[in-house]
């Protein structure tokens, strides 16, 4: 079996990405493993272990879901045999003239050694994290054609000593900055679809509404501003409309607003709570939270308030609905008898629902990372609220917030193409 | 080997390209107490007066109000302790004409926050129409929720969760 598998990842490279997939990861169950040796270094620079290039790809792809990975301190050629390694991450960095890190990144391939995909960049010393999360990202696109997402970021509310503020991290939550704070309540950041703006809710003018500020220029602007409160902003994947929940007299109702005229529908029209709109990837359909049949559940409709239809029935509160980006599940938050709420997957197809988490605290707020192989939520599993990502089988948890509590989370679009 | 250094010069301008900028990190600014917001720097006594007036009439309200109008868990309904606390509130705002309200629905910090901020208004809502139904006139209300965003007490004890979930009002000078 095991020669089998050898042969079928020998050629693998020579096969599209899809019968890749096809042989590797579905027929075999097995992810394809990939080794990884020290880098080597022509400076005098000492760089501390996390930021050692070979130890941030090895995580990136772990992180994938897509990868086993292992470490050697050389080439292997038994061991990785038996690990059924199919390539390879080996390069060199050095420092050049201007003081400027030059790393050169290799995919070998195992057994022939041939270069799968390389690059040379050259770069700040600060900026290491984000270059190898670059070179990660084309490394999964040489297996499966489709960019990584080890460079796209996170934006999420951080709260501490009883302030609410928006901050951004790369999306292994490294690299964390404070880009909102205006003194007042803030809370729901979403990402433009440029991942230059976050649409977020500041209480800032005593009312709770929806802004948009540009983190890179600090412009912001009062996006939805004569209504009593709006809240929960999500841009249609064209960038074209917003939908957001308007609340009139106390009554929730989401509606949609055409960004360029600025003209405003209403969608729903129910004395009931309605809210936590999410468009599906082609904008046809919205799926949201309604409690019109006395407790909060899914329901679907399509983008122009018409035909309604009840997603969920079992559980009694489900919310937070995140249309997964290739239009084929939703992801939500639900709470059953336990009291705890978990994160929980639906299938568009077979409306089966598949639950990931299982009462460790409250799992909240999931979203979807843009290729949809992760999943990031907040949970107070340890504690406080904090930011967690896992695949989207519900494996390989990793915490990337401990400071204060932190909820929330918004996943930004692909940052590289 | 040349394959390699071709590749290498095609991704290197890519990389080039697809360099963003980092973000602005924003400063804290000073938090602006809502208190300043509402004192006018007007020198005039009608205006103190007014407002000495206004800020009474809030505390007095407030201070009825935290004998009750505490909400059931999930729900926005008016208990009969809570009717009995408003129609007290009423008889004062029909009164005091000169003065609009805003009523404030607050939850608990179980189930998600997009549906904590319109429960909050339910809530507001359920105020502000047993006050119109009383004879307050509807011009001189305001609905506003808060969600779980300002909770009176910040622990997460089932005591805490009950002060919580509330109606508060706000009460300001008519323009």
């Amino acid at each position: 079996m095991k020669q089998l598998i050898w042969i079928v990842l020998t050629f693998a490279v020579l096969l599209s990405a899809e019968e890749v997939k096809e042989l590797v990861v579905t027929s075999s169950g097995i992810k394809p493993t990939i080794a990884f040796l020290p880098f080597k270094n022509e400076s005098d620079l000492k760089i501390p272990t996390e930021y050692l290039p070979q130890n941030i790809v090895a995580s990136d792809l772990e992180l994938s879901s897509r990868f086993k990975t292992i470490h050697s301190q050389e080439i292997d050629t038994a061991y990785w045999y038996v690990e059924n390694v199919v390539a390879y991450v080996t390069g060199i960095y050095s420092q050049n003239s201007e003081g400027k890190l030059v790393i050169e990144c290799r995919l070998n391939e195992m057994g022939t050694d041939a270069l799968m995909y390389g690059n040379l960049y050259t770069l700040d010393q600060k900026k290491i994290r984000k270059t190898m999360h670059h070179f990660s990202d084309y490394v999964i696109k040489s297996f499966y054609k489709k960019l990584g997402v080890a460079s796209t970021k996170l934006a999420y509310v951080h709260k501490s000593k009883g302030k609410k503020e928006i901050h951004v991290s790369d999306y292994d939550g490294y690299n964390k900055k404070r880009v909102i704070a205006d003194g007042s309540i803030v809370t729901m950041p979403e990402w433009d679809v440029n991942n230059t703006a976050l649409y977020y809710v500041s209480f800032k003018n005593y009312h709770g509404r929806v802004y948009k500020r540009n983190i890179y220029t600090g412009i912001t602007q009062a996006v939805i501003p004569n209504v009593e409160q709006s809240f929960v902003p999500r841009e249609s994947a064209d960038g074209k409309f917003l939908l957001f929940t308007k609340a009139h007299r106390g009554n929730s109702d989401v509606y949609k607003m055409d960004l360029t005229s600025g003209k405003k529908t209403q969608l729903t029209k129910h004395w009931a709570i309605e809210t936590s709109a999410d468009w599906s990837p082609d904008g046809a359909q919205v799926v949201f939270s309604s409690d019109r049949g006395g407790m909060p559940q899914l329901y679907l409709m399509n983008s122009e308030g018409a035909k309604f239809e009840r997603l969920t029935y079992e559980g009694k509160f489900n919310d937070s609905p995140r249309w997964s980006p290739n239009g084929k599940q939703i992801v939500f938050c639900g709470r059953k008898d336990s009291g705890r709420f978990n994160i929980f997957v639906m299938s568009m197809e077979s409306k089966e629902i598949r639950q990931l988490t299982f009462d460790e605290g409250n799992n909240e707020s999931p979203v979807w990372s843009p290729d949809g192989r992760l999943i990031a939520f907040s949970s107070t599993r340890t504690g406080k609220a904090q930011i967690f990502i896992m695949a989207a089988d519900g494996t390989g948890l990793k915490q990337l917030t401990t400071q204060g509590s932190n909820t929330s989370p918004s996943w930004s679009h692909y940052t590289i193409q | 080997m040349k394959y390699s250094i071709v590749i290498f010069a095609v991704t290197l301008i890519m990389f080039a390209c697809s360099d963003n900028p980092e973000p602005v990190i924003e400063p804290i600014p000073e938090s602006v107490s809502s208190s300043e917001a509402v004192i006018s720097s007007s020198e005039d006594i009608q205006a103190q007066k007014l407002e000495k007036k206004r800020k009474n009439i809030e505390e007095m309200i407030n201070k009825i109000m935290q004998e009750d109008v505490y909400f059931d868990f999930d729900k926005h309904m008016l208990s009969e302790k809570a009717r009995d606390v408003l129609s007290r509130i009423a008889d004062i705002l029909i009164e005091a004409k000169e003065f609009t309200v805003t009523v404030e629905g607050h939850t608990d910090d179980l189930g998600t926050e997009a549906y904590n901020m319109s429960l909050g208004g339910k809530r507001a809502k359920a105020v502000f129409e047993f006050l119109t139904n009383y004879g307050v006139a509807e011009t001189r209300l305001k609905t506003m929720s808060f969600g779980e965003e300002k909770p009176k007490s910040e622990g997460s004890t089932d005591k805490d969760r009950e002060l919580n979930r509330r109606a508060h009002f706000k009460v300001s000078i008519e323009k």
